[in-house]
């Protein structure tokens, strides 16, 4: 075996050879960092089928740049977005009775249509909750919103809308078009909802509608998990090494935070990043779906968490290979565990 | 570098005045509401950017092999332009902040990439991830590549920045947000696994 100063000039070489290959910076365009308010329409304009009333097409953008500006347009929907309430609103209903039938009720999308009513593919179904506030919590694929609604009786208002998105590159064509439709529905003040058996149907007119169907009742927590909330404490991995095998566990870099709303979702918190999916309990076993995560890269650097960055990214990964399909959970002695591909994870109140 | 003038690679088009000083961009409509920003603040951002560019690239190209480094750069520097006020010189190098997002960035992007992966359907032309590592001069770097894959995530991440970059210890200390010793262990640790690795494969 080479030694380790062999192996530091090997590196070396390596590395100075490399660097001889790869001289080129990358070519970006600044003008995007300015382009996001036409950003908007341009999401808008791919996804829908006829322009909007409210939409004028922009100039053709990169695709690349398509998913990316999602999350500008969502934060810029955050901060500008005044709701109109034009023809559709009911003034004057008792906004809480009609929320009370939506609340207490976790969904998930599970179709949506264009304005002309042709479906389109659902990339990932995610959740979307009202509760009693009244507020609501949802997903699109990239990120995630809330904000207070005020619901009539065929209308539904949301306005301040908080919304994180990141991590949004690299998305398919049908999660881009998925996100931009939820955005171009929900995230744009009134639209019109009914609830036919299991079914939410949330429309706009003249922009398209969303189906999300009531998620079954094991979206209810068994008591002993409770709502109360997790706190992340130990990561087990077995690994396997030649014929036999060994068990490797530490403590917790980031103490995530799992926390089950008692109406199907559930949401993990970490110093960088947030995740929220539903979660279906049945027996021991919890099936996680819809699982989308947050991730604010800058606005963690410097991270000054005591695993590094590195650290909670190489947590997360545990945490996203648990909470992902069917799951085995147990409650014992005051700690929570849930189990999956060898890795466990023990959550303390 | 002169005001106006920008760092090769850097392109902000027809938006970009060419008095600098009349037009007004909107920009960065994110929390707080759409600013107005004189253009002079895209010029003194590449300036600010401009000499992290290469490495940047070098390390998208390291770290995310099998994705667009200008994607990755590009997207990097947006969240440094929308985080920009935020950056503080007295807790480290312009070069080391931004290179700390753009590992952050390749990171979101193979996730990303995962993500896709469940999206799309199986058998579709995606390339597998441990199939296109970026082509090396010899045999021998092709081994070392395929050894310095298998490390831990904060190994790699060290021997990335030190070796295929070129940074200091003290240097990739400042993107890690660890100790130089910190560094120097991890480093030691990696070329004792790469050791192993390569002597076993010998």
């Amino acid at each position: 075996m080479i030694t380790d100063e062999q192996m530091d000039v090997r590196l070396q070489a390596a590395g100075t050879r490399w660097r001889a290959e790869h001289d080129t910076p990358a070519t970006v365009d600044l003008t995007a960092l300015q382009a996001s308010d036409s950003a908007v329409t341009g999401l808008v304009h791919e996804v829908l089928p006829e322009p909007s009333a409210f939409e004028a097409p922009a100039r053709h953008r990169r695709n690349r740049w398509l998913a990316a500006a999602g999350g500008i347009a969502a934060a810029a929907l955050a901060t500008v977005l005044v709701v109109q309430f034009g023809g559709n609103s009911t003034s004057g209903a008792p906004a809480g009775g009609q929320a009370g039938r939506l609340s207490g009720t976790a969904w998930v999308l599970s179709g949506m249509h264009t304005a002309k009513g042709a479906d389109l593919p659902v990339a990932d179904a995610v959740p979307l909750q009202f509760d009693a506030g009244p507020s609501v919590l949802g997903g699109d694929g990239c990120g995630t919103f809330n904000g207070p609604v005020s619901v009539s009786a065929r209308d539904l208002t949301v306005r301040d809308l908080a919304h994180s998105a990141n991590g949004c590159i690299g998305l398919s064509s049908s999660a881009t078009r998925q996100i931009s439709l939820i955005q171009a529905v929900i995230e744009r003040g009134t639209v019109r909802w009914s609830v036919s058996g299991s079914t939410l149907t949330l429309a706009r007119p003249g922009v398209g509608s969303l189906d999300y169907t009531a998620v079954a009742p094991g979206a209810t927590p068994p008591p002993s998990v409770g709502t109360a909330g997790w706190t992340l404490q130990q990561v087990e991995v077995v690994k396997r090494i030649g014929n036999g095998s060994s068990d490797t566990g530490n403590g917790s870099y980031t103490h995530a935070r799992l926390t089950f709303n008692g109406t199907g979702a559930f949401t993990v918190n970490a110093p960088c990043s947030a995740e929220v999916g539903t979660a279906t309990f049945s027996g021991s076993s919890v099936q996680f779906s819809g699982r989308h995560d947050t991730y604010d890269a800058a606005g963690c650097s410097p991270y000054t968490g005591p695993g590094g960055r590195t650290g909670e990214a190489r947590e997360l990964s545990k945490l996203d290979s648990v909470l992902t399909g069917t799951t085995r959970w147990a409650v014992h002695n005051g700690s929570l565990t849930l189990s999956r591909a060898g890795i466990t994870l023990t959550f303390g109140l | 570098m002169p005001m106006g003038e920008l760092p090769a690679g850097l392109r902000t088009g027809a938006a970009e005045p060419a008095d600098g000083a009349t037009r007004r961009t909107r920009l960065e409509p994110a929390a707080g509401g759409a600013r107005d920003v004189p253009p002079t603040a895209v010029s003194s951002f590449a300036e600010f950017a401009g000499p992290s560019l290469l490495p940047m690239t070098r390390l998208a190209r390291r770290l995310a092999p099998n994705d667009d480094p200008d994607d990755i750069v590009q997207e990097a520097l947006l969240r440094a332009w929308r985080k920009w006020h935020q950056f503080d010189d007295a807790r480290g190098s312009a070069t080391a902040w931004l290179l700390a997002i753009t590992a952050d960035q390749a990171r979101a992007a193979r996730r990303g990439r995962v993500r896709r992966l469940r999206i799309v359907a199986e058998g579709a032309n995606v390339p597998d991830d441990a199939s296109q590592s970026s082509p090396t001069e010899t045999d021998r770097d092709l081994d070392l590549d395929r050894a310095i894959g298998t490390l831990t995530e904060r190994q790699h991440l060290a021997v990335q920045l030190h070796y295929f970059l070129g940074l200091s210890v003290a240097e990739t200390a400042e993107v890690m947000a660890c100790s130089a010793g910190t560094v120097k262990s991890t480093l030691f640790d990696a070329r004792t696994h790469l050791r192993r690795t390569l002597g076993a494969e010998a």
